[in-house]
């Protein structure tokens, strides 16, 4: 039998990242949707349009919120994290 | 809309939270309606994060549309319990009746988060899974009942308005605790089997 251990990476977990944003418009999830298919790394993605805080939600496996945060400000938009 | 939250081991499901948030969530619509329902408020009132809310439930209409979904099929698997789609009319009419009637006063705030979302367009959704799921039993069933001359076929809408709707509003005059004429009212045995016996006298041929 084979005992060796898959390197960790393979292992690393799917988690949800959420950031308060001012994504208040369709229009501004139009503009951001390029950048965000273009980021590797973003698995899904998708904002809260019907709730106030304009949520967005970001599935991944190995960004961190930072990373985020940068892609928006340089699109331009506010981006904060939710804390847990 | 399905989010596969088996891929989110980082943080596990946790059952006990998951119930305070959707028994926050029923309350808080039927409380404020739709409109004054925000994930905000939700995670204050259910003792969670904002962001904890997100790993459930990948938005708002999200939460609504699994919580909708799924008060309505209960409603419908407990509707048709003990129904067989060969089943005289008048037994399964009885039947449905008592379970529809059993649920309905074992969940009034469910219903009445239902009642809520029945006019937005959140409700498309669920009509679609209830046609999917339950369309055949209960379609076979009436058009049985249609083959042996127990029932007169009639458009659906017609059908549905005569054969349920009298329950619906008796409910409705015992959830409101009073009608129209007395300032008392509450739902009892021999109530709803009158009203049934009339019911089922309209829909013979």
């Amino acid at each position: 039998m084979n005992n060796i251990k898959p390197p960790s990476y393979t292992k690393k977990a799917l988690r949800v990242l959420v950031f308060k944003t001012n994504l208040v418009s369709a229009k501004d999830i139009h503009r951001i949707s390029p950048v965000m298919g273009d980021t590797p790394g973003i698995l899904r993605w998708n904002v809260d349009e019907h709730d106030i805080d304009n949520v967005l939600r970001i599935e991944t496996s190995w960004l961190l919120p930072g990373d985020i945060i940068r892609v928006l400000t340089n699109a331009g938009y506010v981006c904060e994290e939710l804390p847990d | 809309m399905n989010i596969h939250l088996s891929l989110l081991p980082m943080r596990t499901r946790d059952t006990n939270k998951e119930n305070s948030i959707r028994k926050q969530a029923i309350e808080m619509v039927v409380k404020e309606g739709l409109d004054g329902f925000s994930m905000q408020k939700l995670a204050k009132a259910a003792g969670v994060s904002p962001a904890t809310l997100y790993i459930y439930y990948k938005d708002r209409e999200d939460l609504i549309n699994q919580i909708a979904t799924e008060i309505s099929l209960r409603l419908m698997e407990s509707s048709l319990q003990g129904i067989h789609p060969k089943m005289s009319f008048a037994d399964g009419m009885e039947i449905q009746w008592k379970n529809r009637l059993k649920f309905y006063l074992e969940n009034m705030d469910e219903m009445e988060f239902i009642e809520q979302i029945r006019y937005s367009p959140l409700y498309e959704t669920i009509r679609q899974v209830i046609r999917q799921k339950f369309g055949d039993v209960l379609g076979s069933f009436v058009m049985n009942a249609i083959n042996r001359g127990e029932m007169m076929p009639l458009p659906f809408e017609v059908y549905w308005a005569i054969a349920f709707a009298p329950l619906y509003q008796l409910i409705k005059f015992h959830s409101q605790g009073r009608s129209h004429a007395n300032d008392e009212f509450t739902i009892n045995d021999e109530m709803v089997n009158m009203t049934l016996k009339l019911v089922l006298k309209a829909l013979k041929p």
